[in-house]
């Protein structure tokens, strides 16, 4: 118990302590409960200079008058007095934030998360919710020229009850006094949250925190909260260099990010959701912050999403249900994502994780996979290690569900049936017929010759796809009008196809589609026109190898050797004219399908940010 | 690379797989020199550890633990599982002190998780490595191998060797396993009492907040604790 007076001769004594941090303690205190204390631990000023420095920066935030509450709800815990002792600076008052929670509590998912017990129905769009709070209280603050600085995950609290979120430790914000004039800048930093052009800076203490900073680490904040917690610059190194002989911080200073744009030796973890599960307008967003290079870090700053633009483009996602722009999941009604996904992304991912059986002898048997060109080696591999990715499966998936649903039509319809090789041809639309190429092309290097072991793969949407077809309705969750069926006609007993799977024939049937298969990543784009829902469950690689694929139907050559090496180990391509010859004197043969189709794809590429 | 199977028998996985972890193996003596006070104050600070871990969410989120127990032989009490998990072993005493085995096989565990994070794509801080005896060995035979693997992981900074003696732990013979050119050898007194500073350091060295050159992250800051025992070269 100790008692310090305010500016103004309050006198306040304190009660119980709160907490203790690297630079101060906080304690409550007797007579009020609305405001706590902030006592400065003395080793956080080792000079006379940096406690006057502080104590001019208090009374500056006090001059500020800054609205810290808004809606009733205190968004940041302002300083309100300053605490004296002998007429020397200790402390500062501060509301109160009646809260332990942090955002990183709404960051961890899982069956144990602190957020499953806080939000028994929580979901993505309480992601969403948080994300779009945060957005608005940086922009609020930054409307008071109010920078954050040192923003992160364990300065901002999360307000349970209001369902806010609060940012604590305000008194290492970046101000200016607004009577002198004098810059108090904020020194202190958390690595993994510092923009690339504070990285490199020597001294934090000598670093210019601006609002671009913060929207860089807004912008982390944001990623980790829509896609599961994954960091954005994380991912699995393929190059086989040893991680701990790469600095903590390179992957931001060379802008290593895996979901915006292709980085050489890492990709991104399977266990992870897919970028393309993001809306494409917020995907935009984090392009905009997160494609980069060490050459282009600087010029880019410019371009990052501003807090507005992530509260504008965040804000209808997070409205009420129902709301157009989710859906929730027919299987798993926690499942909640955005309306542009044909498949239940969460399922996937679930259905992912649960193969996540020994990574590390996994992982070996993937590089030896990726480097081999020999198919027969890999044949023989497929049974022993199965391809486990998701999309794969999700080829498996959508295929039945197209077989489920032509089933109907040609019940329907009394039409004859072809069977197993039009399954294959139904989910060319989605799988990639990959050769044997080296792991340039990230997440689907070996998925045509592997083989799913495990029957239980998607076991959610396989009963889905069985139970509307026992009642007789569509196929349900299939999102667009255009329906399940990617590319082909014609159908397969739904029946013999299950039984297939329950015999345990999977490989035969499997190893049948695979002599069969016409290696197209989008089947007949030179005889009708691609729908763009057709791009939405393709990587950026596939879409670039899909709009090479017209190309390459005419014999053009390509100098990019991953795309080079993917056209070669199909069976249909003949490579014969150059490339600067034959975009000069060729292109003129293409059809209307394959002029409009290109279109398409370079449209959608160009507003994915794939350019 | 060396794996040994009986230290990487069942594993947890790995949690917040897009955080970056923190890897700790406890390696802690149960041999016949430890009975009576000794090994009551370790059980009592493997719980006190426990309870520490608690306090930090965001460190109890990254931080992973293995507990690998020494007499005459070595044994995996609990092999690498999330903070969260972590549940104090009570240990009895009898036997030699095979010291060195033991740090041998906790380097092997950290290989293994290291391996595992790879793989996942998880990034990890360096990986802490406690030693937690009276500071005896008797498997002396083994000791310049263990000694000179351990000094090179600590020069090649892939460990933060942290020993803590315990009673009246021979605090030379601990600061033996740190290269020669260390200048700061820090031994832990590990009595009850200050036995959770272990994990406030493990702690504060993934949460610490920086303002010198972020680049130099690696390089181990800690926060003064009042019961360091530094001996100078």
């Amino acid at each position: 118990m100790a008692t310090y007076y305010g500016r103004f001769g309050t006198r306040y004594t304190t009660a119980g302590q709160l907490g203790s941090g690297g630079e101060g303690t906080v304690y409550t205190l007797s007579g009020y409960n609305s405001i706590v204390a902030k006592i400065y631990k003395d080793s956080r000023f080792p000079d006379g200079n940096s406690r006057a420095v502080m104590e001019r920066k208090l009374k500056a935030m006090l001059a500020m008058n800054v609205p810290y509450t808004v809606s009733g709800v205190p968004r940041f815990a302002w300083p309100q007095d300053i605490l004296y002792e002998n007429n020397v600076m200790k402390g500062f008052i501060m509301p109160e934030i009646h809260t332990k929670y942090k955002i990183y509590d709404m960051y961890r998912g899982g069956r144990n998360a602190v957020r499953e017990k806080l939000y028994p129905d929580y979901t993505w769009k309480y992601s969403v919710q948080f994300a779009y709070h945060l957005a608005w209280l940086v922009d609020y603050l930054h409307s008071y020229n109010i920078v954050i600085g040192d923003f992160n995950q364990s300065n901002i609290a999360v307000d349970v009850q209001s369902g806010t979120v609060v940012i604590i430790d305000c008194d290492s914000f970046d101000i200016r006094d607004p009577i002198t004039g004098e810059h108090f800048p904020c020194t202190v930093g958390l690595p993994e949250m510092l923009a690339p052009e504070l990285q490199a800076v020597g001294n934090l203490s000598q670093a210019a925190f601006t609002k671009s900073s913060d929207y860089f680490s807004l912008a982390i904040h944001i990623f980790r909260l829509l896609m599961d917690n994954a960091d954005p610059f994380g991912g699995v190194i393929t190059t086989g260099a040893s991680m701990s002989s790469i600095p903590a911080n390179q992957a931001i200073c060379n802008g290593e990010c895996a979901y915006v744009r292709n980085v050489p030796g890492k990709k991104i973890p399977s266990w992870s959701q897919k970028p393309e599960m993001l809306p494409p307008e917020i995907l935009g967003l984090f392009r905009r912050t997160f494609d980069y290079t060490a050459l282009t870090a600087k010029k880019n700053i410019s371009r990052r999403a501003t807090a507005y633009d992530w509260a504008m483009a965040l804000q209808p996602y997070g409205m009420a249900e129902p709301n157009p722009l989710l859906k929730r999941c027919p299987v798993n009604r926690k499942h909640v994502y955005p309306a542009h996904n044909r498949r239940c992304p969460w399922c996937e991912q679930e259905a992912e994780t649960k193969t996540q059986g020994k990574p590390a002898v996994k992982t070996a048997a993937d590089r030896t996979e990726n480097k081999t060109t020999d198919r027969s080696r890999q044949k023989k591999k497929k049974k022993k290690n199965p391809w486990p990715g998701r999309f794969f499966r999700a080829a498996v998936v959508s295929a039945l569900l197209a077989a489920a649903y032509r089933y109907y039509t040609v019940q329907e319809s009394g039409r004859a049936e072809k069977a197993k090789d039009l399954f294959w041809e139904g989910q060319q639309g989605a799988a990639i017929s990959a050769p044997a190429s080296d792991s340039s092309v990230p997440n689907q290097g070996n998925s045509a010759v592997s083989v799913p072991a495990s029957d239980s793969s998607a076991p959610n949407q396989e009963n889905s796809a069985v139970s509307a077809s026992a009642s007789g309705s569509p196929v349900p969750n299939q999102g667009n009008s255009a329906g399940p069926a990617p590319a082909s006609s014609e159908s397969l007993p739904l029946q013999e196809l299950l039984a297939g799977k329950a015999d345990g024939s999977d490989d035969e049937l499997y190893g049948t589609a695979e002599e069969e298969k016409t290696e197209y990543i989008l089947e007949g784009s030179d005889s009708r026109y691609i729908a763009e829902e057709e791009l939405y469950p393709l990587t950026q690689q596939e879409i670039q190898l899909a709009r090479n694929e017209i190309y390459a139907r005419h014999g053009r050559r390509f100098d990019t050797d991953w795309i080079r090496e993917h056209f070669e180990g199909t069976d249909w391509y003949t490579p014969q004219y150059d490339p600067d010859y034959f975009d000069q004197n060729l292109t003129a043969e293409f059809n209307e399908y394959e002029k409009a189709n290109i279109d398409v794809i370079t449209a959608y590429e160009e507003r994915m940010g794939y350019y | 690379m060396k794996i040994m199977p009986q230290f990487i028998k069942d594993p947890l996985p790995v949690t917040n797989l897009g955080e970056r972890h923190v890897p700790a193996v406890l390696l802690v003596d149960r041999s016949g020199s430890m009975s009576g006070a000794p090994i009551a104050e370790l059980n009592q600070g493997l719980i006190e550890f426990g309870n520490a871990l608690q306090e930090d969410q965001l460190a109890l989120g990254r931080a992973e633990i293995c507990i690998i127990s020494f007499e005459s032989n070595v044994q995996t009490e609990t092999s690498f599982r999330p903070a969260s998990e972590y549940q104090a072993p009570t240990l009895s005493v009898g036997g030699l002190t095979a010291l060195n085995e033991a740090i041998e096989a906790g380097l092997d565990a950290i290989e293994a998780r290291k391996e595992e994070y790879r793989s996942l794509g998880v990034s990890y801080y360096r990986p802490w490595l406690f030693l937690l005896t009276d500071g005896a060995p008797t498997d002396t035979e083994k000791e310049s191998a263990a000694k000179s693997r351990l000094q090179e992981a600590i020069r090649d900074k892939k460990v933060v060797y942290m020993p803590m003696g315990i009673g009246s732990a021979d605090t030379a013979k601990l600061q033996s396993y740190y290269p020669p050119e260390t200048a700061a050898k820090t031994v832990l007194k590990a009595d009850a009492a200050h036995f959770r500073e272990a994990f406030v350091w493990l702690s504060s060295s993934l949460s610490v907040i920086s303002n010198s050159d972020p680049t130099m992250t690696d390089t181990v800051k800690l926060p003064p604790t009042p019961s360091i025992i530094t001996v100078g070269i």
